[in-house]
């Protein structure tokens, strides 16, 4: 374009000529010819082109619209699946590792303030009894990060620990007094046993409440826009197939390839996501039925077996009998449990194991209360000494190898749930990829089928 | 560490267990396992020298009567020579070795590495004999990745004779009248295990700290010349010449050395005592390494021998501490109560309670007191 000035009097110049004046102001702006034709197409939908047009545009809304549930609902899955991962199945664990540890110091630190009481306090006792309480503050701690935004479980979780405190301080103030022959200890060390008994107990209640509540939540978050998803995903694809059929019929072409991989694209979306929810359900549920319930159920066994070491303890630091059947009863129905709901030979087996050393354990404390006793009925005979020395060997003994069987079934349980939760997590975690990339690639392949029958009319 | 045989002669022991023992394995080591654990027909494995009966004429020892009960061939070596063999077939993870026998210390890190496979729990139901003592190793809890093999005790040997007092407690090793005559032995974990013990430190609970405060007591009497030797199996031979009046000690040598089991003479004068402070306890397991192809054949060969029949001509033959709940009783009904009431065969509850099993350390921790251990010998 020549750009010289244009100068009164310059010659040999020839300038552009203006370009023509646009319609006056008082008049409308028209469309352009494209946007105008394509208008006129839509306002005409008996002509072909025109029809092409206007099935092109509900066929990609429809499919934009899939892809857009399609992928919330598996970020939705993804995400919350993943806080289940991530934070509600450790808290879930991590509660009943923190029951057991405090089950266990109770268990533990009766056995040492025996031992303690008969003049020689046991080492492995008070180290068992050391090593429970701080895996129980260490669970706490980790449980408090993990429980989220439940009021409830935090304050339930602040009970805990200043009741750990609590027990802790009970429990070292009874052990001096029994060391230095204090006859107040042995009232000390129930008064501490009591407060794992009830406080800290009716939290972890709580916290297992929330914990559970929040699986439940977490497992059905995404649900409903999912269902959602499927259903547009399926009237994305009928109407994909509708349309191959008017147009087979309107412009007799027989097959147009694009199309089809548009269906076969959407197709294949629609049954992504909908296995992909429902394997994630379905790994879910088993997890919990298989898993965590199992977890729960073998808890109980191993909470019961504590309760009954601590009132054996008792029993011989009081020289009274205490209830220790009812509770080795609750061991043996759990295990008759446990064995029913074995669902692979592993864990028969290990459950099997654990049966024949409870046996063996029962055994010995029917021993060792018949050597307490006989000790009872006469306080000169040798047999509360004898009683206190079988429980300090064989009883501890036999006690802590039924302990390790039950943490061995405790541990195919937990393999079982994280299992599960995995199996849901890895059904979830490619879902939002998928169904963002196979919509809009049907999209793409529907538009340019359409493209190609528009082309034979221009 | 030597693992030495006891060359006791038990022909008609071995004949009358041996009998028992192949009934009672034909009827559990035939079941094949209902699921895929690999192969059944043979399996390696490498055990230290002299641990386990051998076939002795007629009599089977404890493989070839397993290989007879079940038809499972065993490839058997008596090549691990230290716990550095261990480390290479580990490393050589694919090799034919399915069952090897590290000592615990090495056995707790292989786990923790996540090398060793699981114990197919599914054929052993006789893991419900290993004695509880050894389930609550905070390592292996409820031995889930390996089972103990033999266990034995580090305390301390010597000549009442030479010393002219008994001698009860870790202390009395650093008497200097003893100077110069006093042997320690060359395992870190056992020898620094005893100086925490003297420190008041718990060896199954060690710290950096505690251990190295252990060693120093060691570094401190080597320097000062107060340890005469450092040895392995060798005590024995340096007790019986005199060149030691007392020495850290393994429980099984010593129990030869007593019975006249070794080469030179019995010595039943020779006294064995867990000091006061305690005395350090070291188990070999059996574990199978990550990759074996044949955990059914392994573990079937685990089952027949936390069998207590199998188990009770093992200890009779080795002298060293079982693992296996049964093997007392089983020695007893078999007319063999001088061995079934061996305290260094079978401590009670109250020796047990003295016993201490060393904790473990990080590796990094571990390799930094072995260097400075062997920088002593």
């Amino acid at each position: 374009m020549v750009t010289a000035p244009s100068t009164p009097g310059s010659a040999g110049i020839h300038l552009r000529p203006p370009p023509p004046q646009g319609p006056p102001t008082d008049q409308p702006i028209s469309a352009t010819p494209r946007l105008a034709a394509l208008g006129r197409s839509l306002v005409q939908p008996e002509t072909t082109p025109g029809w092409l047009r206007l099935w092109g545009l509900i066929l990609a809304a429809a499919l934009i619209l899939f892809a857009v549930t399609g992928t919330l609902a598996g970020l939705s899955a993804r995400s919350s699946t993943a806080t289940i991962q991530d934070d509600t199945a450790p808290s879930l664990i991590g509660v009943q590792d923190l029951l057991s540890s405090v089950a266990e110091a109770n268990a533990a630190a009766t056995g040492a303030f025996l031992s303690g009481s008969a003049g020689t306090e046991s080492r492995a006792q008070r180290n068992l009894y050391l090593d429970a309480v701080r895996r129980s503050t260490a669970e706490a701690e980790r449980v408090s990060s993990l429980v989220g935004d439940s009021e409830a479980a935090h304050q339930a979780l602040q009970n805990i620990g200043a009741n750990l405190v609590v027990y802790s301080g009970e429990i070292e103030s009874s052990r001096t007094a029994n060391l230095a022959g204090v006859s107040t200890a042995r009232d000390q060390l129930r008064g501490a046993l009591d407060i794992t008994g009830t406080d800290v107990a009716s939290s972890v209640v709580t916290i297992t409440a929330e914990a559970r509540a929040d699986l439940d939540r977490q497992t059905d978050r995404g649900l409903v826009i999912g269902i959602v998803a499927v259903g547009l995903g399926s009237l994305a694809l009928l109407l994909l197939l509708l349309f191959q059929v008017r147009l087979t019929t309107r412009t007799n072409r027989v097959l147009n390839l694009p199309l089809v991989a548009a269906s076969i694209l959407t197709a294949i979306a629609v049954v992504v996501l909908a296995s992909g929810l429902l394997t994630r359900n379905t790994a879910l549920s088993n997890a919990r039925s298989g898993g965590y319930d199992s977890i729960e159920s073998t808890a109980e066994i191993q909470a019961a077996a504590f309760a009954a070491q601590t009132a054996l303890s008792l029993e011989l630091i009081g020289g009274q009998a205490t209830e220790i059947q009812p509770l080795l009863d609750n061991v043996r129905s759990g295990i008759d449990r446990a064995k029913g709901r074995a669902d692979s030979t592993r864990e028969e087996a290990a459950v099997n194991l654990l049966e024949q050393r409870f046996t063996r354990y029962e055994t010995t404390v029917s021993a060792i209360r018949a050597s307490a006793a006989v000790a009872a009925g006469d306080p000169a005979n040798s047999a509360a000494a004898d009683a206190t020395a079988a429980f300090q060997g064989e009883g501890l003994s036999t006690f802590n190898g039924l302990n390790t069987s039950i943490e061995s079934v405790l541990f195919d349980n937990r393999t079982q749930f994280v299992a599960g939760v995995g199996d849901a997590a890895d059904a979830a975690n490619r879902l939002p990829v998928y169904l963002i990339v196979l919509p809009l690639l049907a999209a793409l392949a529907a538009l340019l089928g359409i493209q190609r029958r528009l082309r034979e009319y221009s | 560490m030597t693992r030495r045989q006891t060359a006791i002669d038990r022909r008609s022991f071995l004949i009358a267990l041996g009998a028992t023992g192949l009934a009672t394995a034909c009827g559990s080591a035939g079941a094949a396992p209902e699921f895929d654990l690999g192969s059944r027909s043979s399996f390696g494995m490498v055990n230290w020298a002299d641990y386990i009966d051998p076939t002795d004429g007629d009599v089977l020892g404890t493989v070839d009567r397993f290989q007879q009960a079940s038809g499972i061939v065993v490839d058997y070596a008596e090549t691990y020579e230290s716990n550095a063999v261990g480390i290479e077939l580990l490393a050589n993870a694919g090799g034919r070795t399915d069952i090897i026998v590290p000592t615990n210390w090495l056995a707790a890190q292989v786990i923790e590495r996540g090398d060793a496979e699981p114990i197919p729990i599914e054929i052993i139901p006789n893991h419900a004999n290993i004695d509880p003592q050894f389930l609550t190793n905070s390592w292996d809890r409820g031995c889930r990745f390996q089972m103990p093999w033999q266990s034995g005790l580090t305390g301390i040997a010597y000549d009442p004779a030479l010393t002219g007092r008994p001698l009860t407690s870790i202390a009395d090793l650093f008497d200097p009248a003893f100077k110069g005559r006093i042997g320690f032995i060359v395992e870190m974990r056992e020898a620094v295990g005893l100086g925490m013990l003297l420190n008041g430190d718990d060896p199954s609970r060690p710290t950096l700290l505690t251990a190295q405060a252990g060693l120093d007591r060691i570094r401190s009497a080597t320097e000062s010349g107060q340890v005469g030797a450092f040895t392995e199996g060798d005590f024995t031979e340096k007790l019986d010449s005199g060149e030691l009046v007392a020495a850290m000690a393994w429980s099984g040598d010593t129990f030869l050395l007593q019975q006249g089991l070794l080469d030179i003479a019995a010595r039943p004068d020779i006294e064995f005592v867990i000091p006061d402070e305690g005395a350090v306890q070291w188990f070999d397991t059996m574990l199978i390494p990550r990759g074996s192809s044949s955990l059914a054949a392994a573990g079937e060969f685990m089952n027949f021998v936390y069998d207590p029949v199998q188990a009770a001509q093992i200890t009779a033959w080795v002298g060293y501490v079982s693992p296996v709940l049964g093997v007392q009783e089983e020695l007893r009904a078999q007319g063999l109560p001088e061995l079934a009431d061996d305290p260094l065969l079978f401590p009670d509850n109250a020796t047990k309670s003295r016993l201490f099993t060393w904790g473990g350390l990080s590796a990094d921790d571990e390799t930094k007191l072995e260097t400075e251990f062997a920088a002593l010998f």
